[in-house]
């Protein structure tokens, strides 16, 4: 053991704290001078500290203030049996507040729910486009994924089927779009209906929405584009 | 009663230590600790009696001061009897309740720190006021003494509070490094270097100390 490493061990040394080392320490302290006299200072300085001993209590202090503490918890308890009693007379009230609680709880969840699932924010609810400017927007009956011409229904040919969304800005777009078309164009359309009486040739137009999720797609007669 | 006569007679039993270790060492401890899990108050009387200088003389020594070490023990107490029921009975019940005062000291040590006390100086005036009460024999005994102790406590300020807790407990209060360990919730090695880094400061003083005194005299 180097001088380095014995002058680590010394603190621990002076008073029996290393374990299985203090042989090795011994020997080196043995034939180093300059270890043994560290290791005596420490000592010194050890006696020196265990030498200022604490002054004798007083017994009736001692009492005085154990009898503080039973004091403080008699009326720990005192306190603690006065709130055990009134928990348990109001036992009975906390029950029934909390009933009351539980009942105007499930009530708002089940008002809120049936707002949400109310027919005017139905997902799949259809409006379709009136003809007329004037003309109100009929309510329709269940959806269709796909669009489906019928020449005899100059409602459902010249119309849109607009869907509603739940989200607040789709269901704006929704309503813009059934403002009704152009005279013009209700025009033209008609026109072209009638030129030959068969099915007209559509036109599918897509148009993708800066949101992702929102594409306007709809079908016009060939005839009123060209 | 037949139970309390009987812990009586084997706390009687139990000679050759200090007043207090005398009764905690004992079968009669753990006897006392389950009846004041069970509510009684008598018996956690008896217990404060057994260690209620072992734990003033902790708080004392870390806190640096008498009134502070009461105020600590009986806190300690308290806090003990609010949670001896989940004390599990035939673990070693003296270091649970020193492990409490540890607690005690530390949050009253910081308390007094947002009060703004110093801790050097409320020791100095506290041991001088114990030399006070202490003067009926030898007055100039119990005057070296305090001053003593002052100066230890001096001493005792240069450690940081992890330090001056492990010293107290393994040198003031003679407890084994394992021991110290649990009480401090820490390792044993954690301690030793927390010792040894304690006993070097206090060396250091110490040799100041000397220095200084060698000085005076010439």
């Amino acid at each position: 053991m180097n001088c380095k490493t014995c002058e680590k061990l010394i603190p621990l040394f002076v008073e029996g704290d290393l374990a299985g080392k203090e042989e090795a320490v011994k020997s080196h302290l043995a034939i180093c001078d300059r270890c043994s006299a560290l290791s005596e200072d420490f000592s010194r300085s050890q006696r020196w500290l265990h030498s200022a001993s604490l002054p004798e209590l007083d017994d009736s202090w001692l009492e005085n203030m154990r009898g503080e503490v039973m004091d403080n918890l008699r009326a720990e308890s005192v306190r603690h049996s006065r709130a055990d009693r009134l928990l348990s007379a109001s036992t009975w009230r906390w029950l029934v507040a909390t009933a009351a609680a539980l009942v105007l709880a499930i009530l708002a969840i089940a008002f809120s729910m049936r707002s949400v699932h109310s027919p005017d924010q139905n997902p799949n609810h259809e409006i379709q486009v009136a003809k007329d400017p004037g003309e109100q927007p009929a309510e329709a009956g269940p959806p269709s994924d796909s669009y489906q011409p019928r020449s005899n229904d100059r409602q459902s040919a010249v119309g849109h089927s607009v869907k509603k969304h739940r989200s607040p800005v789709r269901t704006n777009i929704a309503r813009r779009s059934v403002e009704p078309l152009p005279e013009n164009v209700i025009e033209q359309l008609t026109a072209a209906e009638q030129t030959d009486g068969a099915e007209p040739e559509m036109l599918r137009i897509e148009m993708q929405t800066a949101d992702p999720n929102i594409r306007i797609i709809w079908f016009t007669p060939k005839a009123t584009i060209e | 009663m037949p139970t309390d006569f009987a812990e009586t007679l084997l706390m009687t039993e139990c000679t050759g230590l200090a007043k207090d270790e005398t009764r905690a060492g004992c079968a009669p401890g753990s006897r006392l600790v389950d009846r004041a899990k069970a509510g009684d108050p008598a018996a956690f009387d008896q217990l404060m009696e057994m260690y209620q200088r072992r734990v003033i003389s902790i708080a004392w020594r870390i806190l640096g001061n008498k009134d502070d070490a009461q105020d600590a023990a009986q806190d300690t107490f308290l806090r003990a009897f609010k949670y001896i029921g989940r004390f599990r009975s035939g673990e070693d019940f003296s270091g649970w309740l020193y492990r409490i005062a540890i607690n005690a000291c530390r949050d009253l040590a910081r308390k007094r720190v947002r009060d703004h006390n110093s801790v050097s100086l409320d020791a100095t005036l506290e041991a001088r006021e114990a030399a006070a009460l202490q003067s009926s024999d030898d007055v100039e005994h119990s005057a070296l003494r305090s001053e003593q102790l002052a100066v230890v406590e001096q001493a005792l300020a240069q450690l940081t509070p992890r330090e001056r807790e492990a010293l107290v407990l393994r040198d003031l209060e003679g407890m084994a490094t394992e021991e110290v360990a649990r009480i401090l919730g820490s390792t044993p090695a954690t301690v030793r270097s927390q010792i040894s880094s304690a006993r070097c400061k206090i060396k250091t003083f110490h040799d100041r100390m000397i220095h200084r005194q060698s000085r005076t005299r010439r």
